[in-house]
């Protein structure tokens, strides 16, 4: 031998980190990739998806498994209606599965028929019917080809890395669609090639990573980024936060509205069923846009529970988004109890305190209009310091909102009330002198103050009962947030920069022989390279891995 | 191409890039508890306070309405008798102490009914005189008479109201010594100031102003005849109809009638007899509704209600309770947190 060439496709910088995080954040990781079998594992291990304590299960194995399932079903009288799935793999421990594209075809049976027998004829066979269905290994119909997919998946799903070498971008879009139909999970597909278009166009997320292979994927993506690290970021902080933005939101927003409207509902058996408004017509129109919206619109933009190095830190911060748990139909009527709560105390204590009274120098102020006005005044105090209840994130332009809603409203309200504007429209302003007449009554602002306690305080204590006896793993973090803090600032300060900033630390690189078996196999199985690598004993601390403090 | 990267770099402002320097509270035990201690005990200091007020108002109520047959007023409930009057009595124990308002009140009677609230031409009542001659549509059926004469002022509202007039009379050694009422200024100021305005006088008469319209139908006397002893106090500015006009928002409520504040009887109504002559022209049996009088001092908080002390005090109570069991709950689970 003269010599020997190689060349190395590196991977990007911080790509095993990354796959170990969104492991630990329950998200699992498929790879599927055009390269060889033997390239595509040893990729695998160099970015520390599959590692030496797993069993790998190769095409032949699974499909000997899948036959095995389907004879059983075929077997079972009641095979076409049970529910109950046995696990595939019965060994404990982690499984990885590596496939190659044909074996993906033999398992789904996507071929066309037509080059089925074509190959069949070449080999002088026949296509014949099997005789007896039940010795044939093809599925029959197309419920079997169903379940059969079913199978794959649920075993796929068993075994923690899932490698699919040799995959045409149709087969990769098919994978991702397999997915999808039959695990009720969100998918994202990531990738930075042309032949990736399909499979980010099929998948729920669609990610393009923009490089030297062009900008294609980048095009028909709903992310771009430049390196794949920038994933664990993307779904650990931003779409954590996103998740959680969204659902305070909603469940604010229906609690808001329902605090509002069921008012009148109340209102109503004491205005004869009349549909009369227990607010003045202006608030009405005015609530939903100026009195109540900033603060909330404010806190789906910029509110963060913990801030992004925790999120990153602690993966398992990543579950409530996956198991759905901030906003479902619980939650849902939760908001909707809450509402009808604060709608009757807004409603009633006004209520007792206007029967049978009058005003502090004799005038009756049980008068509708006073009426409303104490309402409104005891609704919008409520639902905006309901709001900064919920606010985890406090800026400034969130303390702006919220007091510039408050202010705002009894700004307009005195407006609104004033004599000037009566003038002009004396019929579309009839609630001249109502503010100014009802809010000087010392009576009424206890009243409103009462009501606004019996709205807020009851949640505090259930907030503070729940988190002390039932905290979730986002309240846990944010107590001790202060610890971690300190923990993060002595940890950089220990770290020393290497002298040489080379890309990352040395990891295996994929080899793969273009010539047929031979001492290939010692150098393609990795095994000879397995050891940790000599390295400079100055480098050695910034390699060694710093175990994180997962035990919260 | 370096002008490209930067034109389409996104912003890198605090703002953008959600760097803004924020405040993270917690909703710790250090707060929570003895921030419920502190409102528990200030909500209970208010609840005895306001109690304790409320217990120091008096208030006398009479029923007059005359539903059963063995009450004063049962001979006026019959609709043939017209202009009919009739006599309570009622004694006091102890001094009713002044300044004493004088209310009727009315139960069963919706004032807060929407189609019968908006029928009312609020034009016609800032002085509009274009809207005598065509009030609005809202205040159909009494927009205009038989006659198509428009009324002015036209609606439900200003037609419905309350027309019985009283006088009160203290028995002093079996004579009847009128009690001085005050009619001034018993509607809210911004309404008799701002709100409604009479039409201007036309050649020096406000009658003159209403030619061409006719009275409410419901009403024994045009608007601008409403008050012949005081020439202020007719038209729409008739402190009455202003009280009156300002809608109620419960079924059952009180409307102020007139103050005591004059003569013998300014510091307080003494302990002893007393009489009130009713003219009773204002029927409400036939939608079973009750008519009273109310005599009532005040106070700070306003008239005598104890809604809301004793709410204060079940609230403050409960804050306490609640800061206790939050403490016990929270030095269980830090503990158990802690071994």
């Amino acid at each position: 031998m003269i010599g020997a060439t190689a060349i190395e496709d590196k991977l990007q910088d911080g790509v095993p980190e990354t796959i170990a995080k969104l492991a630990k954040a329950d998200i699992k990781i498929w790879v599927l990739t055009g390269d060889k079998k033997e390239t595509a594992e040893n990729i695998g291990y160099s970015c520390q998806l599959l590692t030496d304590d797993m069993k790998i299960h190769y095409g032949e194995d699974v499909n000997q498994q899948l036959m095995e399932r389907q004879g059983k079903r075929r077997n079972d009288p009641q095979g076409r209606n049970k529910k109950v799935k046995e696990p595939f793999i019965k060994e404990p421990g982690k499984n990885a599965l590596v496939i190659t594209g044909g074996w993906l075809n033999e398992i789904l049976y996507e071929k066309k028929k037509k080059r089925r027998r074509l190959r069949l004829k070449k080999l002088g066979k026949r296509h014949t019917n099997p005789s007896n269905p039940q010795e044939s290994s093809q599925p029959v119909d197309d419920w079997e080809k169903e379940k059969r997919q079913e199978d794959f998946v649920d075993m796929a799903c068993e075994c923690t890395a899932v490698i699919c070498c040799r995959v045409t971008p149709k087969q990769k879009a098919n994978v991702v669609s397999l997915v999808k139909k039959y695990k009720r999970a969100v998918t994202l597909s990531i990738g930075d090639g042309a032949n990736d278009v399909n499979m980010i166009k099929t998948a729920d997320i669609g990610v393009g990573i923009s490089g030297q292979e062009g900008m294609q994927a980048v095009m028909s993506s709903d992310y771009a980024f430049a390196q794949f690290c920038y994933l664990e970021r993307l779904l650990l902080v931003h779409g954590r936060w996103s998740y959680i933005r969204m659902c305070k939101f909603l469940r604010y927003f229906f609690y808001k509205n329902f605090a509002f409207t069921l008012v009148h509902f109340w209102f109503s058996f004491f205005n004869g069923f009349s549909s009369q408004t227990a607010y003045e017509d202006w608030f009405i129109t005015l609530y939903n846009v100026f009195y109540s919206s900033l603060p909330v619109l404010l806190v789906g933009l910029l509110d963060q529970d913990v801030n992004d190095k925790l999120s990153s830190r602690f993966p398992k911060l990543y579950l409530p988004g996956q198991l759905g748990s901030l906003f479902n139909y619980k939650t849902f009527f939760i908001s909707l109890f809450h509402g009808i709560f604060t709608s009757l105390i807004i409603f009633f204590i006004p209520y007792g305190a206007f029967l049978q009274t009058m005003g502090q120098d004799g005038e009756a102020p049980s008068d509708y209009q006073s009426f409303a006005v104490v309402a409104a005044s005891s609704l919008i105090i409520t639902v905006n310091l309901q709001i900064s209840l919920d606010t985890s994130y406090w800026t400034f332009v969130n303390c702006f909102a919220v007091l510039g809603s408050i202010a705002l409203y009894f700004g307009i309200m005195f407006d609104l009330h004033s004599a000037g504007i009566h003038v002009i429209f004396p019929s579309t302003f009839t609630f001249t002198g109502a503010a100014s007449n009802a809010l000087r009554q010392p009576y009424l602002w206890l009243t409103i103050i009462l009501t606004v306690g019996i709205c807020l305080l009851p949640v505090i204590c259930i907030q503070f009962l729940c988190q002390t006896i039932w905290p979730s793993v986002g309240d846990q973090v944010q107590r001790n947030r202060k610890k971690y803090e300190m923990e993060d600032e002595d940890e950089e300060r220990k770290k020393r920069k290497p002298t040489f900033q080379r890309g990352g630390r040395s990891r295996r690189s994929a080899y793969a022989f273009s010539h047929s078996t031979g001492y290939a196999d010692l150098i393609s199985t990795g095994r000879s390279i397995r050891q940790r690598p000599r390295v400079r004993p100055e480098l050695r601390d910034s390699i060694r891995e710093v175990p994180q403090a997962e035990n919260i | 191409m370096k002008k490209e990267e930067s034109s389409e770099r996104p912003d890198n402002t605090a703002f953008t890039q959600q760097r803004l320097p924020a405040w993270q509270p917690i909703l710790s035990a250090g707060i929570v508890i003895p921030g419920f201690l502190i409102i528990g005990l200030a909500f209970i200091g208010i609840g005895i306070a306001l109690f304790l007020t409320s217990q120091t108002i008096q208030v006398l109520e009479r029923d007059y309405t005359g539903y059963e047959q063995d009450s004063p007023c049962f001979s006026c409930t019959s609709s043939s008798t017209k202009n009919c009057t009739c006599e309570i009595t009622f004694s006091l124990d102890k001094p009713f102490t002044g300044p004493v308002f004088f209310y009727y009140g009315l139960t069963n009677y919706f004032q807060s009914f929407r189609k019968y609230g908006v029928s009312k031409d609020d034009n016609q009542l800032s002085g509009d005189t274009t809207y005598f001659k065509s009030p609005q549509d809202q205040c159909f059926p009494y927009q205009y008479d038989s006659n198509k004469k428009p009324i002015v002022p036209c609606g439900a509202l200003p037609n419905s109201m309350f027309n019985d007039t009283f006088e009160l009379f203290h028995v002093v050694n079996k004579t009847k010594k009128r009690v001085p009422l005050d009619g001034k200024g018993i509607s809210w100021w911004t309404d008799y100031n701002i709100k409604y305005r009479n039409p201007s006088p036309v050649n020096g008469s406000l009658a003159n102003a209403f030619e061409g319209t006719v009275k409410p139908i419901n009403w024994p006397k045009p608007a601008y005849e409403l008050d012949p002893t005081d020439p202020n106090n007719n038209g729409f500015m008739n402190q009455d109809f202003l009280v009156w006009m300002r809608r109620a928002a419960l079924p059952q409520f009180r409307k102020l009638y007139r103050r005591i504040t004059e003569g013998d009887y300014a510091a307080g109504l003494p302990a002893g007899d007393y009489s009130v002559t009713i003219h009773y022209n204002y029927p409400v049996l036939n939608f079973d509704g009750r008519k009273k009088v109310v005599f009532s001092n005040v106070s700070w908080m306003g008239g005598k209600n104890e809604f809301l002390g004793i709410a204060y005090l079940v609230v403050g109570s409960l804050c306490l309770v609640m800061s206790v069991v939050m403490l016990v709950v929270y030095a269980k689970f830090k503990f158990k947190e802690d071994s």
